[in-house]
């Protein structure tokens, strides 16, 4: 093999090794994202407004699970572009031995099982699909905003809560523009919650923040049963009284209804709302 | 459990027919690391679960060669891996995942199945296993070495990366590596060089990856998007060894195409890396420099892999692996893909037996030294979210600021008497944990070793060493003690204790001081040992050339066993 032979198969080696670039121009292919209807301006459309379809995300999570703070960051990314009231998260604590912490409760674990949760994290959109990784949940968030309006409107407008003796009085409105039969889901959740949490790399960061975190369900596990009339407001209301560990302004109620199909509207209202905070 | 007994009596059997037989040699070996009864002991931050009783991390391998074929497995067994292991996903399970065929014949070899190599110094392919850290990069495909001249090599392979239990070849989608490696040993062309015992080797590689586009819909800079990756990303390296008497120099370059990944947070940029190295030896005095220049060079044959796996380089790394307890603390991470400047020198003298230094017996000093910082970066102007771009912009000879990693150390070895032997070692060390590790800040320590070790009589010695290390950083000073007595022909017992103020719980709502003690026997019988301890092990990082794993507390019984054949 003579030198001149070496040299030229050396230049090949860096061609053929060298590769694609890809210019700045070629570096983003755009994704369509659902726009912001407008309000129907068809005298044949009922005048009650549709409100804006909401998405419920059901993250489970453990605190020594080492790769839930990225799918914690995955709900951050969603909520910062599509915004936080349209795009509601619930980070869920179950027993799972050797990935679970002090936030877990056997609701979370009751979730769990119902689930079939067997590893962490793990998470549902809108429950369509079932059980998702979180990489996959930007993509369902997406579809289901796409679908723009939703049938049913919730409030929790009429949601109060006294600071002396720790009553919340949950007050949800519901108006479907079609008849509906659904369970209505309430849940208790808590934010900013400074504890530990297991890292990537396996070690533990002991000042992480905890954000809706599942704290209990108003209304029974699994919610209770409701029958609306095509526009026909319907108004269902709870007491519950806020344990002293949980700090109130750090709460919020999430409600939404559910069926077969997935969730058909969600709704979050923040206790620091009723606070004026 | 039970799979891990029949197959060591499987294999304990087919030791027993073990001969060279007709040309036809059988070798093998079995390595089982376990823990057994593991505690929870929440002060120093264990937490198993309810139902492990049993976790082990066991190899048995079988190899069979005869004078043109070889061929050989290896089954591994980690349904319930050691603690350091279960938090990788898929790690996991049970099975066969190496094996092999390989023909020879005259000057060229053919490997078909799984197999390990390496390019040059590995900046661009390095495939090997290294079990402490659960690391097995091997392609399973096919290899061709080939000496088709004297003083020439070639290889040629391609294949798909292990990950774990992932079943290769049945993913239709699953990546693709291929290289080419060419050594030229010039000094064979000339006789000239031989007669003055200067050796040149000239070397060229090249390695490609392919993997399919990723549909992952990701925010960015607060647009809605798919990053277009490129689908084949490849590296060539080229090298240049020369031997010359008792000088030895190297120089080495590497490069690779585009390659946005999690490692970099997907930027578009080319990686490089420089590495230069001379040394010097002769009876009694060695001499080392050298140099490396890293700017992203995290080559991976999966973007979205993150921890250990699917590596397909791996570059050296430049700071000592210290063997002692409390100067392998605080270990160093290569950082591939932030890049780094790094040095290393080495300077080794025996002062000859019956002069004024020597001593009776001679004393032996070894200076080493390596620094490590960051190199030049800039960030990109009017840029927050770097995804998609180049990234930031830097200066080849310009480096950063921040100070990653220095190690300053000087160790005597000296033999007082006949029977006793003494090493004395002093290092300076300064940590960079945030980016070693994420967190914390940077922190200088000192620490103080003696190791002395007695020869009793012939067939008994004992072994002691004592360590202290001192800093203001993380948890504060550390001590260590060890007792070893070695009894011939085959027993070793020993007992030791590391000792910290600060070790923080579980949780992190308190610390304690902390005895790590550890209590334990070996026995050696021909090709077999065994090793029982007791004790508690920290949380800490296992590192082994610059790779490293983070391996939490444990505490309980562990059991080593080792057979070759």
């Amino acid at each position: 093999m003579t030198l001149r032979n070496i040299l030229a198969l050396t230049s090949l080696v860096a061609f053929t090794f060298g590769c694609e670039d890809i210019k700045d121009s070629e570096r983003f292919i755009p994704v369509e994202t659902p726009e912001v209807p407008e309000t129907p301006t068809d005298p044949d459309e009922p005048a009650i407004p549709k409100q804006l379809k909401n998405v419920l995300i059901e993250d489970f999570t453990g605190m020594l699970c080492i790769n839930c703070p990225k799918a914690a960051e995955m709900v951050v990314e969603i909520q910062n572009y599509y915004g936080a009231d349209r795009v509601i998260a619930v980070a869920i604590h179950g027993d799972m031995p050797g990935l679970s912490g002090n936030l877990k409760n056997d609701l979370g674990t009751e979730y769990y099982n119902r689930w079939g949760v067997a590893s962490l994290p793990i998470g549902m959109v809108d429950r369509k699909g079932g059980l998702q990784n979180f990489n996959s949940w930007m993509e369902i968030a997406n579809e289901q905003l796409a679908l723009q309006t939703s049938s049913l409107s919730l409030s929790l407008e009429g949601t109060t809560f006294d600071p002396v003796d720790r009553t919340l009085k949950v007050n949800v409105e519901a108006l479907c523009a079609t008849a509906l039969t659904a369970n209505l889901q309430v849940w208790i959740t808590e934010s900013n919650i400074v504890s530990f949490q297991k890292m990537e790399d396996g070690s533990i960061n002991r000042n992480y923040v905890h954000n809706h975190v599942l704290r209990d369900a108003v209304n029974g596990s699994w919610g209770e049963a409701i029958a609306l009339e095509q526009d026909v407001a319907t108004e269902v209301s709870y007491d519950y009284t806020v344990p002293s560990a949980w700090v109130a302004e750090n709460l919020a109620v999430v409600a939404f209804a559910y069926n077969d199909g997935g969730v058909i509207q969600v709704i979050e209202k923040p206790l620091s709302a009723e606070h004026g905070e | 459990m039970k799979k891990t007994i029949l197959a060591l009596c499987a294999l304990a059997a087919l030791t027993a027919q073990a001969q060279e037989d007709k040309g036809i040699t059988l070798s093998g070996s079995i390595q089982s690391d376990m823990l057994v009864f593991p505690e929870d002991d929440p002060e120093i931050g264990t937490n198993y679960g309810t139902n492990k009783d049993f976790l082990t991390n066991t190899y048995a391998e079988l190899h069979l060669q005869s004078k043109y074929v070889s061929a050989g497995a290896r089954l591994e067994y980690m349904e319930n891996p050691l603690p350091h292991f279960e938090n990788e996903k898929d790690f996991a399970g049970w099975g066969v995942p190496h094996m092999y065929l390989k023909g020879h014949f005259k000057n060229a070899e053919l490997t078909l199945g799984d197999f390990y190599d390496q390019f040059g110094s590995g900046l661009i392919f390095r495939t090997y296993e290294e079990r402490a850290l659960g690391i097995d990069n091997s392609l399973r495909g096919a290899r061709l070495a080939v000496n088709p001249f004297k003083g020439v090599n070639l290889k040629l392979l391609a294949g798909q990366q292990r990950e774990y239990w992932q079943d290769r070849w049945a993913n239709d989608h699953a990546p693709l590596v291929s290289g080419v490696d060419l050594e030229v040993n010039i000094d064979a062309f000339s006789r000239k060089m031989q007669e003055k015992n200067i050796y040149l080797m000239l070397g060229v590689s090249g390695v490609a990856k392919f993997e399919e586009q990723e549909n992952k819909m990701m925010l960015v800079n607060n647009m809605p998007c798919r990053l277009n990756f490129p689908e084949n990303v490849g590296a060539f390296d080229v090298r240049a060894n020369l031997q010359a008497g008792n000088y030895n120099f190297l120089a080495e370059y590497a490069w690779k195409s585009q390659d946005p990944s999690c490692d970099n947070g997907y930027i578009y940029r080319h990686g490089n890396t420089l590495l230069l190295s001379g040394s010097y030896s002769k009876k009694g005095f060695s001499a080392l420099l050298q140099a490396k220049r890293t700017e992203d060079m995290s080559f991976r044959s999966e973007r979205s892999q993150t921890l250990t796996a699917r590596f397909i380089n791996h570059l050296p790394a430049f700071s000592t692996q210290h063997t002692y307890a409390l100067a392998a603390l605080y270990p160093y991470a290569t950082q591939n893909a932030l890049g780094e400047w790094a040095f290393q020198g080495e300077v080794g003298y025996n002062f000859k037996r019956k002069t004024l230094l020597g001593g009776k017996y001679g004393t032996k000093v070894k200076l080493n030294a390596s620094h490590i910082r960051g190199i030049d970066r800039k960030p990109l102007a009017g840029v927050t979210d770097v995804r998609g771009t180049a990234g930031y912009t830097t200066s080849f000879f310009k480096m950063g600021n921040e100070t990653y990693y220095q190690d300053i150390n000087v160790q005597v070895d000296k033999k007082l008497t006949k029977d006793f032997k003494l090493n004395l070692m002093y290092m300076n060390q300064r940590y960079n944990q945030f980016v070693i590790e994420g967190h914390g800040d940077t922190f200088t320590s000192n620490i103080f070793i003696a190791e002395g070790k007695w020869n009793i009589s012939k067939t008994v010695a004992l072994r002691g060493e004592a360590q202290y290390l001192t800093t203001s950083g993380d948890q504060g000073d550390w001590a260590y003690g060890l007792l070893e007595l070695s009894i011939l022909p085959g027993f070793m017992f020993t007992v030791s204790d590391m000792y910290n103020a600060n070790v923080p719980n579980a949780d992190g709502t308190a610390t304690s001081a902390q005895h790590y003690y550890n209590l334990g026997g070996c026995y050696t019988y021909k090709a077999h040992r065994l090793q029982i301890a007791y004790g508690k092990t920290r949380a800490g990082f296992n590192c082994s050339g610059g790779v490293c794993r983070y391996v939490p507390a444990s505490k309980g019984f562990t059991v080593s066993y080792n057979f070759n054949f």
